[in-house]
């Protein structure tokens, strides 16, 4: 009964407007339906195939279901395209996101800081930096942080730029002190000199950044050296360290 | 009549092949609509929902409007994805294009200031911090920072990627055997670096550095550069770089 209805307003629709409305006796499309319903229980239109499988459907919420490709114009891309945008009343395009603007990132894949206080630490040997275990930014495809060994290792190779600075203290002040950093990746280390903290008889800092391509299980550490320490048998506090690894995809 | 006629079609094509026609006397799909129009003013369907609110429309020059997600089988992706193709026979997909749960790196100020003047006189004082002048200001995204009397003050809660670089003019021709520094303040830490000296041509000499501290930082936070040298100083060259990543 509910259908001859329907298909009456349709007719209706038909004979007055040249326009088709159902649901709605003011139809103001070609075809204008107006739902039961507002939310995804309930649906506007619904297209099956012959199996009952749907093809398309328009959940009166607004949701647009659709079963396979998307066709642009005459495209519908090739596997790995993005739609970008042209604007409106153009048909948006399927491009290579490889060689477009979105691919070209840089983006943080680990990030933590360790603002204990690690006392004891030896004179005049590289001593590997405990950046703790409390990173605000860990992506697991990227990498890994080992808690024991203090290292992180790569799980993708890619371009990137490593961020490290500690601050420390020495336990006797000397105005010769030297603290020398290194960032290792794999078998390569990059140096950095260190500060002394200006108006500070025991502070003192390093900080660095490398860039480099790297391939994945390449194992990333930081190491501090600090010498001339006054006496024997002194040692140091490592006070704050923080460090920042962003990756961005090899594009060439 | 015509209209009447149109219609009887649409009727038989519905008994007769189970295909209906709306506007077409020979509809060649289940249900075909034919526009009357082909401007992008007029609608082939409508679909509202009962309060009337439009959730998909056809214009007549092919334009697809719609209200609520796209759901490439039942799948309607998450803040940060893109719509991917599959190629021609499969729904395409909605992926992120960086790695899942890396931060996307935004720039948001930069700023530098140079001198043009040889032998520049020596207006910053000696052994006392000062924050050189920057007003070339290129990048300042507004709505995660402001720039003012040289800071930048932090609107939004994140990590900050600063990178400077420094050049300090000395005139002086003594020994490098003096101390110089650059020094970015973040929030409540201050990162120091060692400007080195060199000579230049005709006995000048600078201090020179560069460096890069990443960190987090929350609402109202400042971010600026600063420098000292033991002996007085002018201006050659600085610039600023603030990088921002929401968490």
């Amino acid at each position: 009964m509910k259908k001859y209805i329907t298909i009456f307003c349709a007719v209706i629709g038909q004979i007055i407007y040249s326009q088709v409305g159902i649901g709605t006796q003011n139809p103001s499309a070609t075809l204008d339906v107006v739902s039961l319903g507002s939310t995804n229980e309930t649906y506007g239109l619904k297209v099956n195939d012959r199996d009952s499988n749907t093809m398309m459907s328009i959940a009166d919420n607004g949701n647009l279901y659709f079963k396979r490709s998307l066709i642009a114009g005459a495209s519908a891309g090739v596997a790995g395209y993005v739609l970008g945008s042209e604007g409106s009343n153009n048909t948006p395009v399927w491009k290579e996101v490889l060689n477009s603007p979105l691919y070209r990132y840089v983006a943080i894949a680990y990030h933590v800081r360790n603002s204990n206080k690690i006392n004891g630490l030896p004179a005049n040997s590289n001593v590997i930096i405990d950046f703790g275990n409390s990173a605000v930014i860990n992506s697991a495809v990227i990498g890994s942080w080992n808690e024991t060994t203090k290292k992180y290792r790569l799980l993708e190779s890619g371009i990137y730029d490593i961020t490290a600075s500690v601050t420390g203290q020495s336990s006797l002040a000397s105005a010769n002190r030297k603290a020398v950093m290194m960032i290792h990746l794999g078998g390569y280390s990059q140096v950095y000199k260190g500060t002394n903290s200006q108006g500070s008889s025991s502070d003192f800092m390093t900080t660095g950044k490398v860039s480099r391509y790297l391939t994945a299980g390449t194992e990333i550490s930081v190491t501090v050296r600090v010498s001339n320490l006054s006496g024997s048998g002194t040692t140091w506090s490592q006070n704050n360290a923080i460090l920042n690894i962003n990756y961005s995809p090899k594009t060439n | 009549m015509m209209k009447k006629t149109c219609l009887l079609m649409l009727c038989a094509g519905a008994v007769s092949y189970g295909q209906v026609g709306i506007n077409s006397e020979t509809p060649d799909a289940t249900l075909e609509i034919v526009a009357k129009n082909n401007t992008a003013t007029n609608k082939i369907i409508e679909i509202n929902d009962n309060d009337n609110v439009q959730n998909l429309a056809v214009y007549d020059n092919g334009n697809l409007e719609f209200r609520g997600a796209l759901m490439p089988n039942n799948n309607p992706g998450e803040k940060g994805e893109y719509l991917i193709s599959q190629g021609a026979e499969a729904a395409p997909e909605w992926k992120a294009i960086i790695p899942l749960q890396t931060k996307q790196i935004f720039d948001v100020f930069q700023g530098n200031q140079v001198q043009s003047e040889s032998y520049p006189i020596l207006n910053n004082s000696a052994n006392t911090w000062i924050r050189p002048n920057i007003s070339n200001v290129n990048i300042n995204e507004s709505s995660v920072g402001a720039w003012l009397a040289n800071e930048f003050i932090v609107k939004k809660t994140g990590v900050y990627i600063v990178s400077f670089n420094l050049d300090m003019y000395t005139g002086t021709t003594s020994a490098n055997d003096y101390t110089s520094f650059a020094r970015i303040t973040m929030g409540s830490n201050a990162y120091q670096f060692p400007t080195d000296g060199f000579e230049g041509d005709g006995n000048v000499y600078w201090n020179a550095g560069a460096g890069e501290i990443v960190g987090q930082l929350d609402v109202g936070d400042k971010i600026f550069i600063s420098a000292y040298n033991s002996v007085k100083w002018s201006l050659e060259a600085v610039s600023l770089q603030i990088k921002y990543v929401e968490l």
